[in-house]
C-alpha cells in the first residue's frame, strides 16, 4: 500500500493540484464585461464580419434572451452569471519560453506520463521550437497538401470572409440558432473554431486537427465548428488533446455541425481533458456542448468517438440525424469522472431514412465522489423503414461514493425498425483485480488495465495516435481513486 | 398548469384535517402535471380535456363484468368498489386472518398510505384528498382464499377515487387480484401494500376498463426485512391508462418481482411506469415488461431502478420488449438506472420491433396460414411472461383476458 500512497502523492503533485488556477488579468483589446447587443456587435466588428453574420448573431442573441437553461440533466449546476464574464478578448501571443527548463515541472511530468513526444511537449508548453522541427513550417506543409487536394481547412472567421456562400448555406442548418440555450448563446458570441470543406470525391489526405491549425491554437470559450463533406468524400477530424488544458474561462459552450452528403463519411474524434477542478470540486470547466451531424445523402456516415475525462461539469450529446437512405450513425464514448466531477453525456440517433443504422457504445466510469450519467435518445420516425439500432451502455463504479446512471429514451414509430438496448452497471471485478495483484501488478496499474479493457470497444475506434495517449490518460485520471 | 385540463369538481370535498387536508392542499398547489413534466413526457393528459367530472359520494348503481365469474372460478372472497365507493357487503364472512376497517378514520394508516403513494403522481394526492371510499385491510396470518377486489361502476360523469391500504403483518401471506372493469370517466385508484417482515404478497392486476375510461392508478409498495412481492399487471382496457407503481425496499433481503403486459389497439394509450427504490442492501428486483400495439395505439414503459448509496449487494434487473403490429403504432421506452452503490449487479434491456420474419417464415412454410401464425407468435411473446407467475391460480385469471384480446385482434 505504501507504494500506492506514494503514487497518489506523485500524481496529485503532477495533476491534482492546479498551480495556475484561472488567469484573471486579461490584456487590452477585449470587450467590456457583460453580454448585450453591443457586445455582439463588438465581436462581429472585431472579426470584420459581413452584415448578414451580424444579423444572424443578433437573431441568436434575441432568441437566447427568451430562453432558459436546460434543467433536465442529472447535473447540479451552480447559477451562472452571464453578465460577469468577458465575451471577447483578442487571442494574444504569449511570450515564448526559451527551453523546456523554463516550463513548470509538474506539467512536464504529466506530459511524460502521457508519453507525449519531446517536440510536441515544447509546442504544448509554448516553447520556441527549433528550425528542424518548426511547427509553423509543418503546418504550412500540411496546408499545401490540403489545398492540393482541394480541402478547405481554416478558422471559421476566415471562412465567413472567404467562403460566405458555403457558411451561409450550412451554418445553423444542423443546429438552428434557437436549438437550445447554450447553442443560442454560442451562435451569438462565438469567436473561433474550424471550418472544413471536403469537395466531391476527395479523401482527405490526413487527419485534420486543430492542433495543426497553428495560427489559432488556443481553443476558445465559444468554439464553432462546421464540417461539410461533399458526395463520396471522407474526412477524419481530431479535436482536443490528451494533455491537461487550462483556460481562464470557466464556461465553455461549443457548437459543432457536421454535414455528410451522399456516400460521404465524417469521423469526428474528441479527447477532452479540460481542468476538472480540485478534489473538493472547486473550480473546473463547465463544458456545455452541442454537437450534431446530419447524414443528408444516401449511404452517408457520421461517426462520433469521444473520450471525456476532464471538466467539472459535462453536458454533451453528439447526435446524428440519419436522413439519407441506408445512412449510418455511430457513437462511441468513454466518459470518466473522478473526485467531484459531473457528467451527463450521451447521444441522439434520429432515424428518418429508410434502412438507416446506428450503433451506440457508451462506457461510463465513475470514481471518487463523481456522478456520471448516460442519456441517449433513439427515435425511429415512421419513414425509417427497416432501420436498426443497437445500444450498449456499460457503467463501472470505482469506489462506493460515486454514482452511475443510465437514462435511455426510446421512441419507435415504425414497426419494421428494430431497436435493441442493453445496459449494465457493476464494479471492478474482484477476481480480475486479484488476478492482476497476484501477478505483482500494482493496484493502480491493475485498475487502469481493467478499466482500459472495459473501454476497449471504444478505444479501438480512436485514431492510432490518439489511442495510445488516451489509454494512459484513463490511467492517470483514475489515479488516487483506489486504495 | 394548463387551464384547459380536466379538474374534478371538489366543491363537496371537505377533508377534516390532517393527512387528507394536506393532500388536498398539495393537489390544489400542483394539479395535473404540465407539459414540461419529465415524468409525463410520453403521457399527456390533454385528451382528458373534455371530461367534466365529480367524485361520487354515495353508493349508486352497479355493473357487471367478467370479474365475478373469475372470482367464483378461483373461490375468491370479493370486495367491491362501485364508482369509487366501497360496498360494505364485502365485509361479511371475511376469511380468517383478514380484517377490514374504514381507512378514513385511521389517521396513522392514512399517513402511511401517503408515505407509500408515488410522490409526484397527481392521483396520490387527489385520491387521498377526495377518497370516495377507503378501506384498510389487515392480514395477520396466512390467508388461504384469494382476495378479489373489483373496481366497477357505470357513471361516466364520475371520477372514482377508491383508496386501499393492505398491511401484511410479519410472516403473513396473501393472494390478491385487483380487477378494474368500470366505465366511469376517470378511475384513479390509490393503493398501498405494506409488507411486513418475511411476509409474502402475490398480486395480479387486471386493467380491463371500458373503452372511454381514463385509468390513472397510483400504487405504492413497501417491503420489510425478507418480505417478498410477486406482482403482475395486465393492462388491456381504457382509452388512456397509466399504471404507476413505486416500490421501496425498506428491509434487507427483500425481493420484488414486478412484471406487466400492456396491449393496445385503436387509439389506446397504455403506460406502465415503475420506480424500484433499493433503499437498503441485499435486495433483489426483477421486472419483465411486454407490450403489443396495434392500429394507432401507443405504449409507454418507464422504469427506474434506484440504488441508494448503502444498498450494496443489490441485484436489479429489468427487461422490456414491445411489439409493433401496425404502421401507425408507437412504442416509447425509458428504462433508467440510477445507482449510487458500487457492489451491485444491475442491468436493463429494451427492444422494440415487429414479429420476427424468420419465425413467421418457419410457421407459414409449414402450411400454417399467416393470420394464425401471427396470432401464435404474439401469444408466445406474451404467454411466457404470464408463465413466470408462480401462483397458478392468479396466473389463470390473466390468461383468458389476454386471449380474449388476441381473439379480438384476429377478428379485426
Amino acid at each position: 500500500m505504501a507504494a500506492t500512497t506514494e503514487t497518489i502523492a506523485q500524481v496529485e503533485q503532477a495533476t491534482g493540484k492546479y498551480k495556475y488556477g484561472f488567469v484573471t488579468d486579461i490584456e487590452s483589446d477585449k470587450a467590456p464585461k457583460g453580454l448585450n447587443e453591443d457586445i455582439v456587435r463588438f465581436i462581429s466588428a472585431k472579426k470584420e464580419e459581413p452584415e448578414w453574420m451580424l444579423e444572424w448573431r443578433l437573431k441568436a442573441f434575441r432568441r437566447w434572451l427568451t430562453m432558459t437553461a436546460p434543467d433536465w440533466a442529472k447535473l447540479d449546476i451552480p447559477p451562472i452569471d452571464y453578465q460577469d464574464s468577458y465575451y471577447y478578448s483578442a487571442p494574444k501571443q504569449a511570450e515564448k519560453l526559451k527551453s523546456l527548463d523554463e516550463v513548470d515541472p509538474e506539467l512536464l511530468a504529466t506530459y511524460e506520463k502521457l508519453g507525449i513526444p519531446l517536440n510536441e511537449q515544447k509546442m504544448l508548453a509554448n516553447v520556441a521550437v527549433d528550425a528542424v522541427f518548426d511547427s509553423v513550417s509543418v503546418a504550412t506543409t500540411f496546408r499545401e497538401e490540403l489545398s492540393k487536394a482541394g480541402v478547405i481547412f481554416c478558422p471559421i472567421s476566415e471562412a465567413i470572409r472567404d467562403y460566405p456562400e458555403l457558411v451561409q448555406r450550412y451554418m445553423g442548418s444542423v443546429i438552428p440558432v434557437g436549438d437550445n440555450y447554450f447553442a443560442a448563446l454560442n451562435s451569438a458570441v462565438f469567436t473561433d473554431g474550424s471550418f472544413v470543406y471536403i469537395p466531391k470525391g476527395v479523401r482527405c489526405p490526413m487527419e485534420l486537427s486543430t492542433y495543426f491549425r497553428i495560427n489559432e491554437q488556443n481553443t476558445g470559450q465559444f468554439e464553432r465548428t462546421l464540417i461539410i463533406a461533399e458526395d463520396e468524400s471522407y474526412v477524419s477530424y481530431l479535436e482536443g488533446c490528451t494533455a491537461p488544458q487550462r483556460d481562464e474561462n470557466q464556461l465553455h459552450a461549443a457548437v459543432v455541425e457536421l454535414v455528410a452528403m451522399t456516400d460521404a463519411e465524417i469521423k469526428y474524434s474528441t479527447v477532452q481533458n479540460w481542468y476538472p477542478g480540485d478534489e473538493n470540486g472547486k473550480g473546473g470547466i463547465y463544458n456545455f456542448v452541442t454537437k450534431r451531424g446530419v447524414c443528408r445523402g444516401d449511404r452517408s456516415k457520421i461517426s462520433w468517438t469521444q473520450v471525456e475525462t476532464g471538466s467539472a461539469i459535462t453536458w454533451k450529446y453528439p447526435s446524428c440525424v440519419l436522413r439519407g437512405k441506408d445512412s449510418v450513425g455511430e457513437f462511441y464514448s468513454v466518459a470518466l469522472t473522478n473526485n467531484m466531477q459531473q457528467a451527463d453525456t450521451g447521444t441522439k440517433m434520429i432515424h428518418i431514412g429508410e434502412g438507416s443504422r446506428s450503433t451506440i457504445i457508451s462506457k461510463g466510469i465513475s470514481a471518487g465522489k463523481s456522478q456520471n450519467c448516460y442519456r441517449g435518445l433513439v427515435h425511429m420516425h415512421p419513414t425509417a423503414e427497416n432501420a436498426r439500432n443497437f445500444t450498449q451502455c456499460d457503467s463501472l463504479l470505482v469506489g462506493d461514493k460515486c454514482g452511475a446512471h443510465t437514462v435511455p429514451y426510446i421512441v419507435s414509430r415504425n414497426p419494421s425498425a428494430k431497436i435493441e438496448h442493453e445496459a449494465t452497471t457493476s464494479r471492478i471485478s474482484e477476481d480480475q483485480l486479484f488476478y492482476c495483484l497476484q501477478r505483482g501488478i500494482g493496484e493502480e496499474d491493475a485498475v487502469s488495465l481493467i478499466v482500459n479493457g472495459f473501454c476497449k470497444e471504444v478505444m479501438k475506434e480512436l485514431p492510432m495516435e490518439f489511442a495510445v495517449e488516451a489509454q494512459k490518460l484513463i490511467g492517470i485520471s483514475l489515479e488516487g481513486s483506489v486504495g | 398548469m394548463p387551464g384547459s385540463m380536466m379538474l374534478p369538481d371538489l366543491s363537496a370535498v371537505t377533508p377534516e384535517g390532517g393527512v387528507r387536508a394536506a393532500a388536498l392542499a398539495r393537489w390544489q398547489e400542483q394539479g395535473w402535471p404540465g407539459h414540461r413534466a419529465e415524468a409525463w413526457r410520453y403521457t399527456r393528459l390533454d385528451r382528458l380535456d373534455d371530461l367534466d367530472l365529480a367524485p361520487v359520494t354515495g353508493l349508486a348503481g352497479t355493473a357487471s363484468g367478467p370479474a365475478d365469474d373469475a372470482a367464483r372460478g378461483i373461490g375468491a372472497h370479493v370486495l367491491r368498489f362501485v364508482n369509487g365507493v366501497f360496498d360494505p357487503a364485502g365485509l361479511s364472512d371475511l376469511p380468517e386472518g383478514m380484517t377490514i376497517v374504514d381507512l378514513g378514520s385511521d389517521e396513522a394508516a392514512l399517513s402511511r398510505l401517503a408515505d407509500l403513494a408515488p410522490a409526484g403522481h397527481p392521483v396520490s394526492d387527489l385520491s387521498l384528498a377526495v377518497m370516495s371510499g377507503g378501506i384498510l385491510i389487515d392480514i395477520t396470518g396466512a390467508v388461504d382464499a384469494p382476495l378479489m377486489v373489483i373496481f366497477e361502476g357505470d357513471d361516466s360523469k364520475a371520477s372514482a377515487h377508491p383508496a386501499m391500504l393492505v398491511r401484511l403483518a410479519e410472516g403473513a401471506s396473501l393472494q390478491l387480484a385487483e380487477w378494474h372493469q368500470s366505465s366511469v370517466g376517470l378511475a384513479a385508484p390509490l393503493i398501498g401494500y405494506d409488507i411486513g417482515a418475511g411476509a409474502r404478497l402475490e398480486q395480479v392486476k387486471v386493467q380491463a376498463e371500458g373503452a372511454e375510461v381514463a385509468h390513472l392508478a397510483a400504487t405504492g409498495v413497501a417491503l420489510s426485512d425478507g418480505a417478498s412481492v410477486a406482482g403482475f399487471s395486465l393492462s388491456t382496457g381504457a382509452a388512456l391508462a397509466r399504471l404507476e407503481t413505486h416500490v421501496t425496499m425498506q428491509g434487507e433481503g427483500a425481493d420484488c418481482q414486478l412484471s406487466a403486459i400492456y396491449m393496445g389497439r385503436g387509439t389506446q394509450h397504455q403506460d406502465i411506469t415503475t420506480y424500484m427504490d433499493h433503499a437498503v442492501a441485499n435486495c433483489t428486483s426483477n421486472q419483465i415488461i411486454r407490450g403489443v400495439l396495434d392500429d394507432s395505439a401507443r405504449g409507454v414503459y418507464q422504469g427506474r431502478v434506484h440504488v441508494a448509496p448503502d444498498a450494496q449487494k443489490t441485484d436489479g434487473q429489468q427487461m422490456s420488449r414491445a411489439l409493433l403490429l401496425s404502421r401507425k403504432a408507437e412504442a416509447d421506452a425509458k428504462p433508467e438506472l440510477e445507482i449510487y452503490a458500487d457492489d451491485v449487479v444491475c442491468a436493463h434491456g429494451a427492444t422494440v420491433g415487429e414479429l420476427d420474419a424468420t419465425q413467421m417464415f418457419y410457421l407459414t412454410s409449414r402450411g400454417i396460414p399467416e393470420t394464425i401464425a401471427r396470432a401464435m407468435l404474439i401469444e408466445a411473446f406474451l404467454i411466457d411472461t404470464i408463465e413466470t407467475i408462480e401462483n397458478a391460480t392468479l396466473a389463470g385469471l390473466l390468461r383468458p383476458v389476454a386471449e380474449a384480446w388476441l381473439a379480438g385482434s384476429e377478428g379485426a
